[in-house]
C-alpha cells in the first residue's frame, strides 16, 4: 500500500510537472473517493480526464470549466493540486511562521497585488495599531478607484493574534479574485457588479507577538499599565459592551478582557470608522477554530428577529464547505451553540448596521486536531473549502 | 591581617543583601540583554565605584575594554580579575501575561565572571588579553499553574567575549592602542504547553551568536594634571545562527514545524570621551561621556527586520577616588555617579545611578569592591543595583602611585 501510495505519489508529481510545462491551460488535480462515487457522478467523471485510479482515490485533472461544472455538481472531491493557483501563489516559505503570512510579509505580497492588478486591487490603511502599524483594508471591484453605487461585502481576519489561518483565507479570496478577474466569467461578474472588501490583518500587533513570542497570544498589545498587555478585540465593540461579565471579563488578565470602554482600541476604532463610511450589506469574521459558523446573538439566547435570514444564509455556506472534502461545519446562533459573548463584531456589525455578520470558524474542528495550530499543508486546503461559502455570500449581498 | 579581613568584610558587605539590576520593560525582551542597553566593556569595581568612569581612568587589564590606549599607561605585567553578582528584577516584564505571568516582579540573580585577563609591556608596547562578560539573557524560569494546563518558560544564555590589545605611546604624553574584540553567546527559550489528554505544545528557539568588533583609542597627558582620553568602537555585527523547533502533539495530530534561519544584529558604533584629574596626589576626578547610537541599530530575524524605534542617548558619568597612602598599603574610597539613558522611546527609561566603593592596595595586590544603586526616574518602580569585586596583581610597579 505504501508502495502504491509513493509510486502514485511520483507519477502525479511527474505529471504535473509535465503538464507544467506543456499546457498553457490552467490545470487542477482532483480526486474522489470510490466508494463515495454516486451513481449520478459517474456520467460527469466519463467526461474527466481521469489521470489515476488508486485503491482509495481516482485521480483526475480539469480545467477551469471542468472545475466549475465539478463545482456546481455538488459531488464530494478533493483538491489534490492546483497548479494555476496554488503553485502561483507565493507564500511566505520560511521564517518562524512558515507559509503563514506575518505583518511585513502580509504588506509587501498586497500592494505587489495592488501593481499586478491595479485596476481591480486598492490598497488602503484604515488605521494604525497600538505599535503603530497599518490596519490594511483591501478592495476589489472594477473601476476601483471610483466609489460605486454597487453591494459591499466585508472580510475580516485576525482579530485573535493567535488564529493565523484567519489571515490567509480572506488573503487569499482577494487573490483569487484579482487573479481569476480576466479569464473566470463567473469572477468577473461578481467583481463587476461588487465592491469586496478585505480586512485581512485587524490585529498586526497581536500577530507579530503570536510569531515572535508567545505563539498562543490572543489579544492586541494595549499596556493595561498593571503589567498586563491585551484587550480582546473582539468584545470591544459598542454594541451590549460589557453587559455581563459572562460574555466577555472585565480583568486585564483575562483572554476575554473586553477593554475599558467600547471601541476604546484603535484597531476596533478605526474598522468601526470604515464601516461607518460606507454600506456594507454583509460581513465576515475568520477566525479558528471549531469548523461552525455562527451568527447574532452573541450576547443573548433571544433569538434575532433575522434569525431565519440568518439560518438560511449559514446553512447554505456550510453545506457549501462541507461539500468540498467532507469536513463537516456546523451553524447556528452563537449564544446558542458555542458560547455567550459581548462586545463581539458581529453582534455590533449587526446590532448598529442591521446586516447579516457571521464568524466563520475555521479547521480544525477541534482543539486536539490542533487547535489554533494550522498545519502548513491545510493553508490552501482550507482557503478552497471555504470559497464556495465566500462566493456564494458575495451573489447574494449582490443580488 | 585582622585590618584587612575587616576591610575585605566590608568590601563584600553588600553581597549578603539581594542585589538588583535594570531591566527595560521591552514588549519583546527575548532580545534584550539582562540589565542596561548602554554596554561599552566591563567594568572593573575601581571604574564602577568611580560613577562608572573608565575612559581616562583605568588601572587594569580591563582597560582595554574601554580605551585600549591606557594599556600604554601601565609599565608592568598586571593580572586582574572582577567577579559580579546582580539580581535583575523584571517590572511588567511582559512575556506571557494574560491570566498567567501578572505584574508580580520576577527577579533572577546571576553571578558570574566579568572580566579576567592580563597586560605586559614588551618591546616598547604594552599588550592585553582579556575575557569579559559581554550580556546576558537570562530570564526567570517560570512555571504557570495553568488548571490543568501547566506553562513552562525556560529562557538561558549569554555572551562573552575576548579582547586582544596593544598600546604604545606614539610621542610624549600621548598614547595610541587599538583593540579586536570577538563575541560569541548562546540564546535558548523555550515555552512549553501540557494541555491534558496527551495534548501539548512546545516552542524553542536557540540562536548562536558570534561577531567582531574594532576598538581606537586616544590618551593624552596633559602638563595640567588632567589627562584626557577619547576610545571608539566600530559598529558589532553579531551574527545569529537562528533555529526554531515548534510542535504540537495530541493523540490525533503531530504539527510540526522546524526552521533555521542566518540573522544579524547590528548595534552601532560607540564613542567615548573621558577626563581625569589629580585635584592632589590622593584626589582623582573622572568623568566620561558616552554616546551610544541607537537609532542606527538593526536586527535582522528571520528574515525580517525588526522594528526597534530606538533613540539615541549619552551617558554621563562622573566619579572620585581619595586615597590613604600608607608607606606599603594604601585605602582607596571612591563614590560616583552615572545618568544612563535607555534607548526605548515609548517607555522612557533613564537610571540615575550612585555609586560606592573601596579598594586597599597590599603590596603586589590591590582589591576593590564596588556597589552601585540606581532607579529610573520615569518609571515606577524599577531600579539597578549591582556588586562587583576585583582583584589586581601588579608583578612590578603599582602605576597608580606614579
Amino acid at each position: 500500500m505504501k508502495k502504491i501510495k509513493i509510486f502514485l505519489s511520483t507519477f502525479l508529481l511527474i505529471l504535473v510537472s509535465v503538464i507544467s510545462v506543456y499546457s498553457e491551460e490552467k490545470v487542477r488535480i482532483i480526486s474522489f473517493y470510490l466508494d463515495k462515487i454516486k451513481p449520478g457522478q459517474i456520467s460527469l467523471l466519463s467526461q474527466l480526464d481521469v489521470i489515476a485510479v488508486g485503491q482509495e482515490k481516482i485521480y483526475a485533472i480539469v480545467n477551469q470549466a471542468e472545475f466549475r461544472a465539478v463545482v456546481k455538481s455538488k459531488f464530494s472531491f478533493n483538491y489534490e493540486s492546483i497548479r494555476a493557483f496554488d503553485k502561483e501563489i507565493a507564500l511566505p516559505k520560511k521564517g518562524q511562521n512558515g507559509m503563514f503570512h506575518s505583518y511585513r510579509e502580509l504588506e509587501k505580497d498586497i500592494h505587489e497585488l495592488e501593481k499586478k492588478y491595479p485596476e481591480i486591487f486598492k490598497v488602503t490603511s484604515i488605521g494604525t495599531s497600538i505599535e503603530g502599524r497599518n490596519i490594511y483594508a483591501i478592495k476589489i471591484s472594477d473601476n476601483v478607484s471610483q466609489d460605486e453605487k454597487e453591494s459591499e461585502i466585508l472580510f475580516v481576519g485576525a482579530h485573535h493574534a493567535r488564529e493565523w489561518i484567519s489571515v490567509e483565507v480572506p488573503y487569499l479570496l482577494a487573490h483569487y479574485l484579482s487573479q481569476e478577474y480576466s479569464s473566470n466569467p463567473e469572477i468577473k461578474k461578481i467583481v463587476d457588479s461588487s465592491e469586496v472588501w478585505f480586512v485581512p490583518l485587524l490585529n498586526p500587533d497581536g500577530l507579530e507577538y503570536s510569531i515572535n513570542v508567545y505563539r498562543y497570544w490572543r489579544k492586541n498589545r494595549r499596556d493595561n499599565g498593571n503589567g498586563t498587555f491585551g484587550v480582546d478585540l473582539n468584545r470591544n465593540y459598542g454594541y451590549m459592551w460589557g453587559i455581563d461579565d459572562k460574555g466577555s471579563s472585565p480583568s486585564t488578565y483575562s483572554q476575554v478582557y473586553r477593554g475599558k470602554y467600547p471601541f476604546s482600541e484603535p484597531e476596533t476604532a478605526f474598522l468601526r470608522d470604515f464601516m461607518s463610511q460606507r454600506k456594507f450589506a454583509a460581513a465576515v469574521s475568520y477566525h479558528n477554530y471549531s469548523q461552525v459558523i455562527l451568527y447574532p446573538w452573541g450576547y443573548t439566547k433571544i433569538i434575532s428577529k433575522d434569525r431565519d435570514l440568518f439560518h438560511y444564509l449559514s446553512g447554505e455556506m456550510a453545506k457549501l464547505i462541507t461539500n468540498v472534502r467532507e469536513n463537516t461545519y456546523g451553524y447556528g446562533q452563537g449564544s446558542l451553540i458555542m458560547y455567550l459573548t459581548n462586545g463581539d463584531y458581529i453582534d455590533w456589525v449587526y446590532g448598529v448596521f442591521n446586516i447579516p455578520s457571521f464568524t466563520i470558524e475555521l479547521n480544525p474542528k477541534d482543539f486536539i486536531s490542533g487547535g489554533f495550530i494550522t498545519p502548513e499543508s491545510e493553508i490552501f486546503p482550507v482557503f478552497w473549502e471555504n470559497l464556495p461559502a465566500a462566493l456564494f455570500l458575495i451573489n447574494w449581498a449582490v443580488k | 591581617m585582622k585590618k584587612y579581613a575587616l576591610i575585605i568584610f566590608i568590601l563584600t558587605f553588600p553581597l549578603h543583601f539581594t542585589l538588583h539590576a535594570q531591566s527595560p520593560p521591552l514588549q519583546y525582551e527575548d532580545e534584550a540583554p539582562l540589565g542596561t542597553w548602554n554596554i561599552f566593556g566591563f567594568l572593573s569595581a575601581r571604574n564602577l565605584g568611580m560613577g562608572n568612569t573608565a575612559i581616562a581612568n583605568s588601572s587594569e587589564s580591563s582597560a582595554s575594554l574601554f580605551n585600549p590606549a591606557l594599556l600604554a599607561n601601565l609599565k608592568s605585567f598586571k593580572a586582574s580579575i572582577t567577579l559580579f553578582a546582580q539580581t535583575s528584577e523584571m517590572f511588567r516584564y511582559s512575556l506571557i501575561n494574560t491570566s498567567s505571568i501578572r505584574s508580580s516582579k520576577l527577579g533572577i540573580s546571576i553571578f558570574d565572571v566579568g572580566s579576567a585577563g592580563f597586560i605586559f609591556p614588551y618591546k616598547g608596547f604594552t599588550y592585553g588579553v582579556n575575557y569579559f562578560f559581554f550580556e546576558s539573557y537570562e530570564r526567570p524560569d517560570f512555571v504557570v499553574p495553568y488548571p490543568g494546563q501547566p506553562l513552562n518558560g525556560e529562557f538561558s544564555g549569554n555572551a562573552r567575549g575576548i579582547n586582544l590589545s596593544v598600546s604604545r605611546e606614539i610621542i610624549s604624553d600621548l598614547s595610541l592602542g587599538i583593540s579586536f574584540n570577538y563575541i560569541a553567546g548562546k540564546r535558548y527559550l523555550k515555552i512549553s504547553e501540557e494541555f491534558g489528554s496527551g495534548t501539548s505544545y512546545f516552542d524553542e528557539k536557540s540562536h548562536d551568536l558570534y561577531g567582531w568588533n574594532l576598538g581606537i583609542g586616544f590618551f593624552y597627558r596633559t602638563p595640567f594634571n588632567l589627562n584626557v582620553g577619547a576610545s571608539i568602537k566600530s559598529p558589532l555585527r553579531i551574527k545569529t545562527d537562528s533555529e526554531i523547533l515548534r510542535e504540537f502533539k495530541s493523540p490525533v495530530i503531530e504539527i510540526f514545524q522546524k526552521d533555521t534561519s542566518k540573522d544579524e544584529t547590528k548595534k552601532p558604533f560607540l564613542a567615548g570621551l573621558g577626563f581625569s584629574y589629580f585635584l592632589r596626589k590622593n584626589i582623582l576626578i573622572s568623568s566620561d561621556f558616552i554616546y551610544f547610537p541607537w537609532k542606527k541599530y538593526e536586527y535582522f530575524y528571520f528574515g525580517e527586520k525588526v522594528e526597534r524605534n530606538f533613540k539615541s542617548v549619552i551617558e554621563i558619568c562622573i566619579g572620585g577616588e581619595y586615597s590613604l597612602l600608607f608607606p606599603k598599603e594604601s585605602l582607596h574610597l571612591r563614590i560616583g555617579y552615572f545618568y544612563d539613558p535607555q534607548p526605548l522611546r515609548k517607555t522612557e527609561i533613564n537610571y540615575n545611578n550612585f555609586t560606592f566603593g573601596a579598594g586597599v592596595s597590599l603590596g603586589k595586590f590591590r582589591i576593590d569592591g564596588a556597589y552601585s544603586t540606581g532607579s529610573a526616574t520615569d518609571v515606577e518602580k524599577i531600579s539597578s543595583k549591582k556588586f562587583l569585586i576585583s582583584i589586581v596583581y601588579f608583578s612590578g610597579v603599582n602605576d597608580e602611585k606614579d
